[in-house]
């Protein structure tokens, strides 16, 4: 049996580093203990984003959460992506690399999306065959995060929960178990969320993600895993029940769109103590906000008043 | 299986059958329909509630929503120019083109520039008084990848600070024989406008004005972290091309001297007085200076 988390340390509580908070972050004490970074944000990037987490890195661990390795692609591993991955990590020190069970393009054409695995046992031979590789080449155990999905493929065979327990034992890589995610997919294809949790293998569990998603739909028929919300009430609740199951684990909030200021986005994260201590944040479902992230202030285009 | 017809069943099947429905032009619907028409069982399940088409539009949505908001992103003061309903015209058609190939998303809006010239109407679509408004949308594109790619490449903010400079001392002293070469995060534009005011303008959230018709040369960079847009004359265009490869002041004499009427020595006058400035806006650099 493995140490628990693979022997990988709890952080404890940590958000989701996002560059509108870096001015912030430049000025002021982080008050979390750790960041997770997209790690395709920082691939390539020498100016001041990389600055940003060099200073930042000084002072606190920084784990690498990927969204382009494509584990469950039939494509052939992307090499030179994975070189700048591990190229990253060696000037990084995170303390582990984090990607999900998913595919994110094929037969050459990115996706940019977590798209959802047919779980068979062929599927699992494939990820298991290439987690092995990926770790290889990394040199260190991969972590993979369950992801949320709005399909089931016909082909399936077998719950998510299994898959992924079967990838992490005859891989022994890390789990990432993002709770948030085990809620929108339960929503979306009616199972028990608190049966994927207590099926997965608990001492591979290396951090916990929470997050808020959207209700869409009429008659709110689905969700949509949007990180734009605050953390509902059943998503906190999934969260203690893997604290209690794992026996503590790392905790990090992703919020992606709709962005809090970083005082709010931290005051989010610290309801997970809350959670802990027994107090459940009574936060219900919602709808789409409006995200201002990309509003352009002048929606005719100044080209019109040239022709007009 | 959720309905007859030949199955769709290797793993690179299924991942391919998804690719095409939620990338398909015609949308999700569409995509189900052709699906249809070539007898393919569907290879997702279709539980009570949501029909697969809603569930696929799910990704379908989000596949475009991402790569529209990575180009809206990038390309801030040309979606100001045109307006969104163009702008989202120009991506969806250039998505079309050429559909995202790498993992990083900063690669997506890589060719959109050149995409905007090669399906830019000709001359004779517009009154000439109107002519280089055509030709406005692709300097800011033009304009704002450049500005893209000096952010995020190499600088030279890690340069040992006790280096020698590229002072007149320094370059007829006895540093003469060194090498000056371009920095890493110099990208160089030649334009039809000077859409710098523009774009200042869209950066502050100010109502921005129309860019008037002149020919430039620009020299994008980063000192310090920020960006520094500079407008070059003909020859220091040249001499920033030259030094893409480390160059002695000599060959930078050569470059320079045709707009100095063959005059070697104003030439190397002028470098000695523009040098300094260039180094001071982050373009040069002496060759072998330690770089992150």
């Amino acid at each position: 049996m493995p140490a628990p988390r693979l022997g990988l340390p709890q952080l404890g509580l940590g958000v989701g580093l996002r560059h509108c908070h870096f001015q912030h972050l430049l000025r002021n004490p982080p008050r979390v203990a750790w960041f997770e970074i997209i790690s395709e944000n920082f691939l390539g990037d020498h100016g001041f984003a990389r600055h940003v987490l060099e200073r930042l890195a000084r002072d606190l661990p920084i784990v690498m959460h990927g969204v382009s390795l494509s584990i469950g692609s039939t494509d052939p591993l992307d090499l030179d992506y994975l070189a700048e991955l591990r190229a990253l990590a060696a000037w990084l020190e995170p303390p582990w690399i984090s990607d999900h069970l998913c595919w994110t393009g094929v037969a050459g054409h990115q996706l940019h999306d977590l798209m959802p695995m047919p779980l068979t046992e062929d599927a699992l031979d494939h990820v298991v065959e290439r987690v092995l590789r990926v770790q290889d080449f990394l040199g260190r155990p991969l972590v993979l995060e369950n992801p949320s999905t709005y399909l089931e493929l016909a082909a399936s065979t077998m719950p998510e929960w299994e898959f992924l327990s079967a990838v992490a034992r005859r891989t022994g890589c890390g789990l990432l178990l993002d709770v948030n995610n085990v809620f929108v997919s339960s929503y979306n294809h009616g199972f028990d969320p608190e049966a994927y949790v207590r099926g997965l293998p608990h001492d591979h569990i290396v951090q916990l993600h929470v997050a808020g998603p959207t209700l869409y739909g009429s008659h709110d028929r689905y969700l949509v895993d949007t990180h734009d919300h605050p953390v509902p009430t059943e998503v906190w609740r999934l969260y203690r029940l893997a604290q209690e199951l794992t026996g503590g684990v790392s905790t990090l909030l992703e919020w992606d769109a709709a962005i809090p200021a970083y005082p709010d986005l931290v005051a989010e994260a610290e309801k997970a103590h809350q959670v802990l201590a027994g107090e459940l944040p009574a936060v219900p479902l919602s709808g789409p906000v409006r995200d201002g992230a990309h509003a352009n202030p002048f929606p005719a285009g100044v080209i019109h008043d040239l022709v007009r | 299986m959720t309905s007859s017809g030949e199955r769709v069943g290797s793993l690179a099947e299924i991942q391919d059958w998804l690719r095409r429905a939620v990338t398909a032009p015609g949308g999700v619907r569409a995509a189900l329909r052709d699906a249809a028409a070539r007898h393919e069982a569907l290879p997702v399940r279709v539980p009570p509630g949501v029909p697969p088409a809603e569930r696929l539009a799910i990704y379908a949505r989000g596949y475009l929503d991402r790569l529209l908001s990575c180009l809206r992103a990038d390309y801030p003061a040309t979606r100001a120019l045109v307006g969104d309903e163009i702008f989202d015209g120009f991506a969806i058609e250039y998505l079309r083109a050429r559909p995202p190939r790498h993992p990083s998303l900063f690669q997506l809006g890589d060719g959109f520039a050149a995409h905007l010239a090669s399906t830019c109407p000709d001359d004779g679509a517009v009154a000439a008084d109107r002519r280089s408004w055509l030709r406005l949308p692709i300097d800011l594109a033009r304009l704002e990848r450049a500005r893209l790619e000096a952010i995020r490449a190499p600088g030279l903010e890690a340069e040992a600070a006790e280096a020698p400079g590229v002072g007149p001392g320094a370059l007829l002293g006895a540093e003469r024989e060194r090498q000056l070469v371009a920095a890493p995060c110099l990208r160089l534009v030649e334009l039809e406008h000077d859409p710098r005011p523009f774009l200042a303008a869209v950066d502050r959230g100010e109502p921005p004005g129309a860019p008037e018709p002149r020919r430039m040369s620009l020299a994008i960079s980063r000192f310090e972290y920020r960006i520094t847009m500079t407008e070059t004359a003909a020859w220091q265009h040249q001499v920033l091309m030259a030094c893409r490869t480390p160059c002695s002041l000599a060959a930078l004499v050569d470059r320079a001297a045709p707009d100095h009427g063959a005059d070697r020595g104003a030439a190397l006058a002028a470098l000695l007085v523009w040098l300094p400035v260039a180094e001071g806006l982050g373009l040069i650099r002496r060759h072998g200076g330690a770089r992150r």
